[in-house]
């Protein structure tokens, strides 16, 4: 603004500006893991009507396929653009530019390294065989080590503030970058050595990953981009609050319901339902927050790239998280445990919740801080569909069948097979709902890519923003 | 109790001792002095609440929001 000023307080271009590289690098790193797990998922659901597809090498069996794409998703996609997306709202939130900028593109060098490291280790075969935790602990420790210094990043921005109170999405995010390193450091103990203890760490690890690292930056993002696009506060802050310590309290118990009928303390496992239906509370609270902000605003919602994505997603959270809440009971756990509705409710939670959240985020952050418009907004439009019929249909055919799964399973009367044949038209569903969300993510790259690579003319003059012009003409 | 379990319990608690911390911190911060005041957080003077960004769905395209100040503008909701 005013370059005469010794005052260090930052107007948001200046903000934006300073992110820039690093906010695009961790992004963009998130975008190149989309596409490799992208590629596993396919793989991975193709195998599972086609099971002989491929299957004389080792290392595209499914066995390392599948547990890959989880974590590439997880430890790739997600958390790197998720960093990024929380970097560049901290940095706005708080007023203060990303702190220790030098030392993150490092921690997200390295982080990108152990990664492509991990993914050679699983594929050879050396996966650690729990569920969400298949890198090796010496790669996983690499990507832990390399969060804590975006942490040590966020709490220095947090004590360099230029505002006094601190908004819904900070709260969430503080919190996020510090349980992280905790789940992420404790599953790395050598001390869960006994196959019960072993599987409570994975489902406490694996629960809480998805509700306190995820669900946070989500639900943070959710809190920034419906008041930012509608140029209208939030419902109530009060009830935001609420919801934020809602989920400090009853989340981090959730896990062990995975372990319903396991060999495990009762006590752990009715603990860990109890939590589960507490968590309505803040779901409920977020969902009627969101509602009434955005009630009456649908026209907004609809011009806007980045709220169709976000709007989706907050909505796929107050769905799967009172489902979680029903099948943690005992009584519905009994006929779906063990069959694809599990695997449809985490697609839901991390795809139709995380990773259309983070879509919706890139379609606000990227234009502001590279000062460009987007390529093509017809492609912009495609890829919403695309990727929203997509997990529709997966979540439909694989949850629909689940349920009959279930009965089939626990019916003596049927035998075993009948119950995996039944599924094999539903898979089918799922793989053609995957190559619409592959088409969708090719998309979003594509537009990423022209963002940053942009061959001769410019196309016509920005829409959003006069921002740009400005930038140009001083 | 093995080592283990014992480990994932004192983990939880630590997990909720944090959120506790965080709140006793808040509290005594004056976080909660002026609660409604929170929600203007994400606005500032070159971005201010009543200014719609990003709808570039829009046909007629950058009209400096004339269709939401027809009464949308004023905060809504509880007080």
């Amino acid at each position: 603004m005013d370059p005469g000023s010794n005052q260090p307080s930052y107007s948001v271009s200046d903000l934006d500006r300073k992110a820039r590289f690093v906010v695009l690098f961790l992004i963009f790193s998130g975008v190149f893991w989309l596409l490799f797990g992208t590629l596993l998922a396919l793989f991975a659901s193709l195998k599972m009507h086609l099971p002989d597809w491929l299957g004389t090498a080792g290392w595209l069996t499914f066995g390392r396929v599948r547990p890959l794409h989880l974590n590439t998703m997880v430890y790739g996609w997600a958390s790197l653009t998720g960093a990024g997306v929380s970097l560049w709202m901290l940095s706005r939130l708080l007023k203060a530019p990303i702190m220790l900028r030098g030392y993150i593109v490092l921690a997200g060098v390295v982080w990108n390294i152990a990664l492509l490291l991990g993914s050679i280790q699983i594929l050879a075969g050396f996966s650690r065989g729990i569920e969400w935790l298949e890198f090796p602990v010496a790669t996983m420790v690499a990507i832990v080590l390399c969060v804590i210094i975006i942490s040590v990043s966020v709490l220095l921005m947090l004590i360099n503030r230029r505002v006094k109170q601190l908004y819904v999405s900070v709260w969430y995010l503080i919190a996020a970058f510090l349980w992280f390193p905790l789940l992420g450091l404790v599953s790395s103990l050598p001390i869960f050595d006994t196959p019960t203890v072993q599987a409570g760490m994975n489902w406490w690890y694996a629960h809480n990953a998805l509700g306190l690292w995820f669900t946070p930056v989500g639900l943070a993002a959710a809190y920034y981009f419906i008041p930012k696009v509608l140029g209208r506060p939030i419902y109530s802050y009060g009830l935001s609050l609420l919801g934020f310590w809602g989920l400090a309290l009853f989340y981090n118990w959730n896990g062990f319901h995975h372990l319903i009928g396991g060999p495990v303390p009762t006590w752990f496992v009715t603990i860990s339902i109890s939590a589960s239906v507490m968590m309505v509370i803040p779901v409920v609270v977020v969902a009627v927050n969101h509602h009434m902000t955005v009630v009456g605003s649908f026209r907004a919602v609809v011009n806007s790239p980045t709220l169709r994505f976000v709007v989706f997603a907050a909505m796929s959270y107050t769905f799967v998280s009172l489902q979680g809440a029903a099948q943690a009971l005992r009584s519905f756990n009994e006929v779906i445990h063990f069959t694809h509705f599990v695997v449809a409710h985490a697609h839901i939670g991390m795809y139709a919740f995380v990773t259309m959240m983070l879509f919706g985020a890139c379609y606000y952050i990227i234009p502001r801080v590279t000062m460009r418009e987007w390529h093509s907004k017809g492609l912009i439009k495609w890829h919403f569909w695309l990727t929203a019929i997509g997990i529709i249909i997966y979540a439909g055919a694989l949850q629909g069948i689940g349920v009959f799964q279930g009965f089939a399973m626990n019916d003596p009367e049927v035998p075993f097979t009948d119950t995996v044949t039944m599924t094999i038209p539903y898979l089918v569903a799922r793989s053609v709902s995957g190559f619409l969300m592959t088409a969708g993510h090719l998309i979003f790259a594509w537009l990423m890519f022209r963002m940053v690579y942009r061959p001769g003319e410019q196309p016509a003059s920005p829409l959003v923003w006069n921002k740009i012009r400005e930038e140009f003409a001083s | 109790m093995s080592a283990g379990a014992l480990v994932l319990v004192l983990s939880s608690l630590l997990i909720i001792g944090g959120g506790l911390a965080l709140f006793l911190w808040a509290f005594f911060n004056g976080q909660f002095n002026d609660i409604q005041k929170g929600r203007m957080l994400p606005f500032d003077e070159e971005e201010p609440a009543g200014k719609r960004t990003d709808q570039i769905f829009q046909d007629k395209p950058s009209e400096p929001n004339e269709k939401q100040n027809k009464g949308e503008e004023q905060p809504c909701g509880p007080r």
